[in-house]
């Protein structure tokens, strides 16, 4: 789990979520990456992006989000990002994450979102769908 | 006449000056100020969020490239706002020489290399410019009147 300054992991089912600290930067990107991994390790077919506790992602932060994106989506995995100011939604734009990813307003929004006929069978286990919304 | 405009209008011309020493995290203090000073002149919420950004990217690219790394070495930023405008000026000790062309954004590869794609997306002007002295500076400048960018 996260210790306030480092990126944590959770895994409820089928989804895998990544909570991100405060500051997301270059220092996160170890203590990021063994999260992704074991949320890799684990198999699950969604991956939620939790930002609720960021106020601050650099270019280094952002790239950091890049990496973990193409390898989740190069796996199959759906991704799923919230908590983002309207601001860093603006930022993820610019450099085409939103191409890759889902970006909703909180876990909730994410969480109806698979309950839908086109996500509930991302969330039971189809590691290789890709919902229309990500798209 | 818009509440933005007579808050600028109402204020004189006025400078601030920041030494950072070159250690990622202290852009947070560069990034608080200009925040601060735009705030204060009446700029959008929005477009503070847009200065923080670009601040932030261009003290980091002066920590890591100006002055690779060199945590001794110092990044001087200048916040000057005038009636209409801010301008932010961040220096380095030129250790690294600025590129003359902007380089093509998220090069080499999608995770690096966006710092100044962000900065020139989001600031209504940017300047990149070798002092006298051999360090680099980018002049960044945000209008009142200005829409919120990209």
């Amino acid at each position: 789990m996260t210790k306030g300054t480092e990126v944590g992991y959770r895994i409820e089912g089928r989804i895998g979520y990544i909570d991100f600290p405060r500051d997301v930067t270059a220092q996160v990107r170890e203590s990021a990456y063994q999260a992704y991994n074991e949320l890799a390790r684990a198999r699950v077919a969604v991956v939620g992006m939790s930002f609720t506790a960021s106020d601050y992602l650099n270019s280094a932060g952002i790239g950091l989000v890049i990496s973990l994106v193409e390898d989740a989506s190069m796996a199959g995995r759906q991704v799923y990002g919230f908590g983002l100011s309207g601001h860093y939604r603006k930022l993820f734009g610019m450099v085409g994450l939103t191409e890759q990813m889902t970006l909703v307003a909180d876990n909730a929004a994410m969480l109806a979102r698979l309950g839908s006929p086109d996500g509930a069978d991302a969330a039971s286990g189809a590691a290789g769908d890709v919902s229309e919304a990500s798209r | 006449m818009t509440g933005s405009e007579l808050r600028a209008t109402a204020q004189p011309p006025a400078t601030v000056e920041i030494k950072l020493p070159g250690a990622p995290g202290f852009e947070r203090v560069a990034r608080s100020a200009a925040a601060a000073v735009a705030e204060q002149m009446g700029f959008s919420p929005d477009r503070v969020e847009d200065l923080k950004t670009a601040v932030s990217e261009a003290c980091l690219n002066a920590m890591e490239h100006g002055n690779r790394g060199d945590r001794e070495a110092q990044i001087h930023v200048l916040l000057r706002a005038e009636f209409s405008r801010l301008a932010v000026m961040v220096s380095d000790e030129g250790y690294q020489k600025m590129p003359e062309t902007l380089p093509e954004p998220g090069q080499p590869d999608r995770t690096r290399g966006w710092g100044l794609f962000f900065i020139t997306q989001l600031m209504d002007e940017v300047q990149l410019q070798r002092l006298p002295d051999g360090g680099n500076q980018i002049v960044m400048t945000i209008h009142l009147s200005g829409a919120p960018r990209g």
